[in-house]
C-alpha cells in the first residue's frame, strides 16, 4: 500500500538553520545575488567578521537548492554589467518562509534572553 | 581586469586542489569556486591578506572535500539499499550465497591453517629438518637411527650446524600429589636450540648437561603441577623416583615433536646405549644458515655413501633429509588438500553464482543505464552508484560470512575429535578472510558494473529499442551464463564425488569387523619403572599379583595383559628355520599373558593358546595370526614350525588366531605374532573384560594399584570402544567436513542452475507464448527445458566426473579399502546432481508451462 505524503516540507522542518545557511538565505531576500556577491554582502553586514570561503559558501548553496530553498536563475538580472558566466541564486516561496520563521524563532530567543536580564543594557533598543 | 601570473598561478593551484571534490560536485560548482575565489583575492589589497585568504580556502577545500564524498556516497547506498530492497530476492541469494562462500572457505582455511603451519612457533622453522635412515634391508624409508651413527653424521656434515637425536620415554611422577604417568623426551642437549625455541621460565638444556638430572616442563605441566609460579624453576620433580631439578619452561605454543609432552630430560645415553647398533633414536638437525635442504641432503647422502663403505651395518644405508615443516605436516597433508581444493570449489560456485545473477542483473539493467546516461548522467556517476550496489552486497554478505564463519569455527571444534581439542582457540585467519573477501569483491566489481560500463557507452536508442528481447546482446550473455552453470555444476559433482567417496570409506571403516570385542573391555597402561623394579622377576611378579587382584573386584569376568592391545606393535624382519634368507616383510612382537586372547575375544584358529607352562625356561612358542600364517606358509601347517627374530631364540608356533585390527580399523591387517609372558615386561597394558559398564570398576581399579604400590599409576584408563572410536576419529572429522562441502556446493549449484532456468523462462516467455498460441502444448514447453537442463547437467556431471577421477589419485591415501572409481560412490554422486538439476528446474519449469498466451502477447 502507498504511503500517505504530506503535500511537501513545513519550514519548522527545516529548524533551526545553521548560522551559514541562515546567512546565505538572508543575503537573498531582498535581490538574487550570485555567488561572490553573497559573499560580499554577508561580509558588509557582519562588518567583515564573517567572510565564508568558496567551499563552505557552496556547501552551503548545494544543500539550500536540493532542498529547493533556493533556485538558480536561468538568466542574468543584469547582463550589461556582468560577467556571464557567473550563476544566480533566488530565493524560493519556501526558502522565503523558511528564513522567515527562523528569524521569527531567534527574534523570540532573543525575547527571552532580554526577560532573563541576559542582553548587556548597550544592547538593548 | 587583466590576469596576472599570480593570479594564474593561484588559481592552478586552487583548481588542482578541488579535484578532491566528487567529480559531480566539482563539474557543478568548481568553476564558480574558483570565480569567488579569485574575485576575494582581487578584493585584497596586500599580498599576506591575498595569501591568508588563499590559505583558508585551500583549507576549507580540506575540509570539506570528504564532506561532499560522504554525501555522495551516503546517497548512492541509499539508492543502492532501495534497489536491493525492491530486487529483494536478488539480494537475498547473492548476500547468501556470498556469506556461505566466505563462511566456508575461511572457517575451514583457519582449522587447516592451525593444523599445519600454526604447530610450528618455531624461529627460522625452514632450517629445521629431520634426518632419517633409509633401510631398504627393512623397507622402510623412515627409520630411527642409532648413537655411533649419530655422532658419526655429527663429525662428517659441514653444512648442518647441529644434529639433535632423541626418544619417548614414560615416567612416573612421584611426591607431588597422585602419581602420575607422564610422557617424557630424552633428547641430547641440542634439541633446544635445533628446533630454535625459547623458554618462559628459567632455561633451557646446557651444552654439558647430556648426563644431568635436570628437566624441562611443557608449559601444560607447569601450570597443572605449580599453578605458573615461576617458582617451579630450581624445585625438584621426582621421575621414577629419581629427583630432577627443573630448570626452564617451554611456551604453550612448543610442541615438538608432539602436542602432549610433559617434560623434556637429556638424553642420559648409558655406555650400552652409545656403543649399541640399536636403531632407537630420531633426529632433527639445524642446517647452517644459507645452506637449502637440498644442498644438505647432497652432502649426508655422501656421507651415508663414505659411512656404508667403512662400516659393514652402514651398507645399503640412506639419509633422508625431510623438512620440519613438511614432517609434521604429512599425516594431515591429503585431507587437508582435499579439503582445500573442496574449499576452494565451493569459493568458485559461489563467485560464479554471483557473476551470472550479476550478469543477467546488468543485462537487464542495460536499459536503465543507457537511459540515465542519455539524461545526462555522466559515465563515472552511473559506474559509480552500479559500483556501490555492489560493494554493498559483498560487505553486507561479507559481514554475515564472518558471523556464519565465527559460529561454522565453533561448530568445527564441538565436532573435532578430543585429540584437536585445541581447535577451541582458533579463530578466522585474517589473511583468508582477506583473500575470500577478495575474490567475491572482485567478482561483484567485475560482473556488477562491466555489462553496465558497456551498456553505458552504447546507443540509448538501439539498447532501448531492443528491449527485454534483445537484453542478450544476450546471446553472449547467455552462452556465457551456460558456461559458468556447467562449470559450476562440474566442480559441485567433483566436491561430491570426494564426499560421498570419503563416506563411503568411514561406513566400511565402521562397519569393518575388528576382530576382537570392543564392548564391555577397559584398558589401562601400567609403567614400572626400572629404578624401583629393578629385575625382570621382580616386574613379573607386579603384574601377576596386580591381575590377580584385578580378576577378584566385582564385576570383572577377566583380565589380561600385552605389551600393547591398540596401536601399532612393533616389527622386525625375521628368519624361518629351513630358509636361508630373513624375511624382510616385518612380523609384529607382542608379550601377552595367557588369557590375552580370551580376554579379548579373539577366536582361536588352531593349536592352542599360551598356558602357565609357557612361563617356564623350557621351549619358546610363539602364536600367529591367520595372516601370518598365509603369507609366510601359504601351503604348508605352520604349527610346530620355527622361527627367530635374531640369534638363537628359535620359537615354536603353537598356535593360529584370527586376524584382528588392533592397529586401527583404518590400517590393514599385518602379519603378526605374540610370544609368551616369559620375556621382561617392563609397561603392559592391561585388559579387563567386565560384566556391566565398564567406567564403573575404575575407581575399584585404582585402589587395587594404590594397595600394590602407592605410587604406581595407572595412565590411558578408557573403555575399548572408546579408543576406537578416537582411532576413527579424524576420519569422522574429514568426512563431516567434505560432506559439509557437498551439501553446500550442492545447495549453491543448485541456486545457480535454478536463478540459469529462471532467467531463461522469463527471457523466453514470448516464445513460449508463441508456440502455445500456435497450437503447442505445455509438454512442448517442458520438452524445451528440460532438453536444457539435461545438456547442462549432463555436460558439467560428465566434466566433474572426469575431474573428480584425476584428481581422485591424490585422495587414495584417505581411503578405505574402496578405489577411487568406486562405481557404488559415483553413482550416489550422479543421482545426488541429477536430483538437484531436477529439483532446481521444477519451479521455472512449471512456470513456463503456465505462460499465459494471450496475456503475455497482449503484454507485448
Amino acid at each position: 500500500m502507498p504511503r500517505l505524503r504530506r503535500e511537501g516540507p513545513e519550514p519548522d522542518d527545516f529548524l533551526p538553520l545553521p548560522r551559514d545557511t541562515f546567512d546565505v538565505l538572508v543575503s537573498l531576500a531582498d535581490r538574487d545575488r550570485h555567488g561572490y556577491a553573497i559573499l560580499q554582502d554577508i561580509a558588509e553586514r557582519t562588518d567583515g567578521r564573517i567572510r565564508l570561503s568558496p567551499s563552505t559558501l557552496y556547501a552551503v548553496i548545494k544543500r539550500l537548492l536540493e532542498s529547493e530553498l533556493i533556485e538558480e536563475l536561468s538568466e542574468r538580472p543584469d547582463p550589461a554589467h556582468d560577467d556571464e558566466r557567473r550563476r544566480y541564486y533566488r530565493l524560493t516561496p519556501l526558502g522565503r518562509r523558511v528564513a522567515e520563521s527562523e528569524a521569527a524563532r531567534l527574534t523570540r530567543l532573543l525575547a527571552d534572553a532580554k526577560a532573563s536580564g541576559l542582553v548587556p543594557r548597550r544592547l538593548r533598543r | 581586469m587583466p590576469v596576472t601570473r599570480a593570479e594564474r598561478r593561484t588559481r592552478r593551484l586552487f583548481e588542482a586542489a578541488l579535484h578532491l571534490y566528487p567529480a559531480s560536485y566539482r563539474d557543478e560548482y568548481g568553476r564558480e569556486m574558483t570565480l569567488v575565489l579569485v574575485d576575494r583575492l582581487r578584493g585584497e589589497h596586500t599580498a599576506v591578506a591575498r595569501v591568508a585568504v588563499f590559505l583558508s580556502a585551500m583549507a576549507a577545500v580540506l575540509a570539506d572535500a570528504p564532506k561532499q564524498h560522504a554525501l555522495v556516497l551516503a546517497r548512492d547506498l541509499r539508492l543502492a539499499f532501495r534497489l536491493l530492497q525492491r530486487e529483494r530476492w536478488f539480494a537475498t541469494v547473492a548476500i547468501g550465497t556470498v556469506a556461505i562462500g566466505i563462511a566456508l572457505s575461511t572457517a575451514v582455511f583457519s582449522v587447516g591453517k592451525a593444523l599445519l603451519v600454526d604447530t610450528l612457533p618455531y624461529r627460522e622453522a625452514d632450517r629445521a629438518a629431520m634426518v632419517w635412515v633409509i633401510n631398504p634391508r627393512q623397507g622402510i624409508d623412515r627409520d630411527v637411527t642409532s648413537y655411533p651413527r649419530l655422532l658419526a653424521w655429527r663429525a662428517h656434515s659441514q653444512l648442518i650446524d647441529a644434529f639433535a637425536a632423541y626418544a619417548y620415554r614414560r615416567a612416573v611422577l612421584t611426591g607431588s600429589g597422585d602419581p602420575e604417568q607422564l610422557r617424557v623426551l630424552r633428547a641430547t642437549p641440542e634439541f633446544f636450540h635445533v628446533v630454535a625455541t625459547e623458554p618462559v621460565a628459567g632455561r633451557l638444556f646446557a651444552a654439558t648437561e647430556e648426563q644431568a638430572a635436570v628437566v624441562v616442563l611443557s608449559h601444560g605441566l607447569w601450570q597443572r603441577k605449580f599453578g605458573g609460579q615461576m617458582s617451579a624453576v630450581g624445585q625438584t620433580l621426582r621421575l621414577d623416583s629419581v629427583p630432577h631439578t627443573i630448570i626452564g619452561v617451554l611456551p604453550q605454543s612448543f610442541q615438538f615433536p608432539d602436542r602432549d609432552l610433559d617434560a623434556w630430560v637429556p638424553l642420559q645415553p648409558s655406555a650400552d646405549d652409545r656403543s649399541s647398533e640399536a636403531f632407537w633414536l630420531e633426529t632433527v638437525a639445524r642446517l647452517k644458515p644459507g645452506v637449502s635442504l637440498a644442498q644438505a641432503q647432497q652432502e649426508m647422502t655422501a656421507v651415508a655413501a663414505r659411512l656404508g663403505a667403512e662400516r659393514p651395518k652402514d651398507r645399503e644405508l640412506g639419509v633422508a633429509l625431510v623438512g620440519l615443516r613438511d614432517e609434521i605436516a604429512a599425516p594431515f597433508k591429503p585431507a587437508l588438500v582435499m579439503l582445500t581444493a573442496a574449499v576452494i570449489g565451493v569459493l568458485v560456485i559461489a563467485c560464479v553464482n554471483v557473476a551470472g545473477m550479476l550478469t543477467a542483473r546488468g543485462t537487464a539493467r542495460r536499459r536503465e543505464v543507457a537511459i540515465r546516461t542519455a539524461l545526462g548522467a555522466s559515465r563515472r556517476r552511473v559506474v559509480r552508484q552500479l559500483l556501490t550496489e555492489a560493494v554493498m552486497l559483498f560487505v553486507l554478505g561479507g559481514a554475515l560470512g564472518v558471523a556464519l564463519g565465527s559460529v561454522l569455527l565453533r561448530l568445527l571444534a564441538s565436532v573435532a575429535p578430543a585429540t584437536l581439542s585445541w581447535l577451541r582457540d582458533v579463530s578466522l585467519d585474517g589473511p583468508m578472510l582477506a583473500v575470500a573477501l577478495g575474490m567475491s569483491a572482485l567478482t561483484g566489481v567485475l560482473f556488477g558494473v562491466l555489462p553496465s560500463w558497456k551498456a553505458a557507452g552504447a546507443d540509448v536508442v538501439e539498447v532501448v529499442a531492443s528491449g527485454v528481447k534483445g537484453a542478450g546482446r544476450g546471446a553472449l550473455s547467455q552462452r556465457f551464463r551456460w558456461v559458468l552453470v556447467v562449470s559450476q555444476i562440474a566442480i559441485a559433482t567433483m566436491v561430491v564425488s570426494g564426499a560421498s567417496l570419503s563416506l563411503t570409506s568411514l561406513i566400511r571403516a565402521q562397519c569393518v569387523g575388528l576382530g576382537f570385542e570392543p564392548d564391555h573391555a577397559l584398558s589401562a597402561r601400567v609403567e614400572l619403572p626400572r629404578t624401583k623394579y629393578p629385575d625382570a622377576a621382580a616386574r613379573r611378579e607386579c603384574f601377576d599379583r596386580l591381575l590377580e587382584r584385578m580378576r577378584a573386584l566385582p564385576g570383572v569376568t577377566g583380565a589380561a595383559a600385552g605389551s600393547l592391545v591398540l596401536g601399532r606393535s612393533s616389527s622386525s624382519s625375521f628368519t624361518i628355520e629351513g630358509r636361508p634368507e630373513p624375511i624382510q616383510q616385518p612380523l609384529t612382537f607382542d608379550i601377552i599373558t595367557p588369557d590375552f586372547f580370551r580376554v579379548l575375544q579373539v577366536p582361536l584358529l588352531r593349536g592352542r593358546f599360551f598356558s602357565d607352562r609357557d612361563r617356564a625356561d623350557g621351549e619358546l612358542v610363539a602364536i600367529i595370526n591367520e595372516t601370518a600364517a598365509k603369507t609366510h606358509w601359504p601351503n604348508a601347517d605352520p604349527l610346530g614350525k620355527r622361527f627367530t627374530f635374531g640369534g638363537d631364540r628359535w620359537m615354536t608356533i603353537v598356535g593360529i588366531v584370527a586376524d584382528t585390527r588392533r592397529a586401527g580399523v583404518d590400517n590393514p591387517v599385518r602379519t603378526e605374532s605374540y610370544q609368551p609372558y616369559t620375556q621382561d615386561p617392563r609397561s603392559m597394558t592391561v585388559v579387563l573384560r567386565t560384566a556391566g559398564e565398564p567406567t564403573a570398576i575404575v575407581p575399584a581399579l585404582r585402589t587395587v594399584v594404590r594397595e600394590l604400590d602407592p605410587e604406581q599409576p595407572l595412565a590411558r584408563i578408557a573403555p575399548l570402544d572408546e579408543l576406537i572410536g578416537n582411532q576413527t576419529a579424524a576420519r569422522r572429522f574429514n568426512t563431516w567436513l567434505l560432506a559439509a562441502f557437498g551439501g553446500a556446493a550442492i545447495v549453491l549449484s543448485a541456486i545457480g542452475l535454478y536463478s540459469l532456468l529462471a532467467y531463461l523462462v522469463a527471457l523466453r516467455r514470448h516464445e513460449m507464448a508463441v508456440r502455445l498460441a500456435i497450437g503447442g502444448t505445455p509438454t512442448h514447453v517442458l520438452g524445451l527445458i528440460v532438453r536444457h537442463v539435461s545438456w547442462v547437467a549432463g555436460i558439467g556431471i560428465c566434466v566433474g566426473l572426469a575431474g573428480s577421477l584425476a584428481a581422485a589419485q591424490s585422495m587414495r591415501s584417505l581411503l578405505f579399502e574402496i578405489e577411487p572409481w568406486d562405481p557404488r560412490s559415483q553413482l550416489i554422486t550422479v543421482a545426488v546432481l541429477g536430483a538437484v538439476a531436477i529439483a532446481a528446474a521444477w519451479g521455472p519449469a512449471r512456470r513456463a508451462m503456465r505462460v499465459d498466451p494471450a496475456g503475455v502477447l497482449r503484454g507485448e
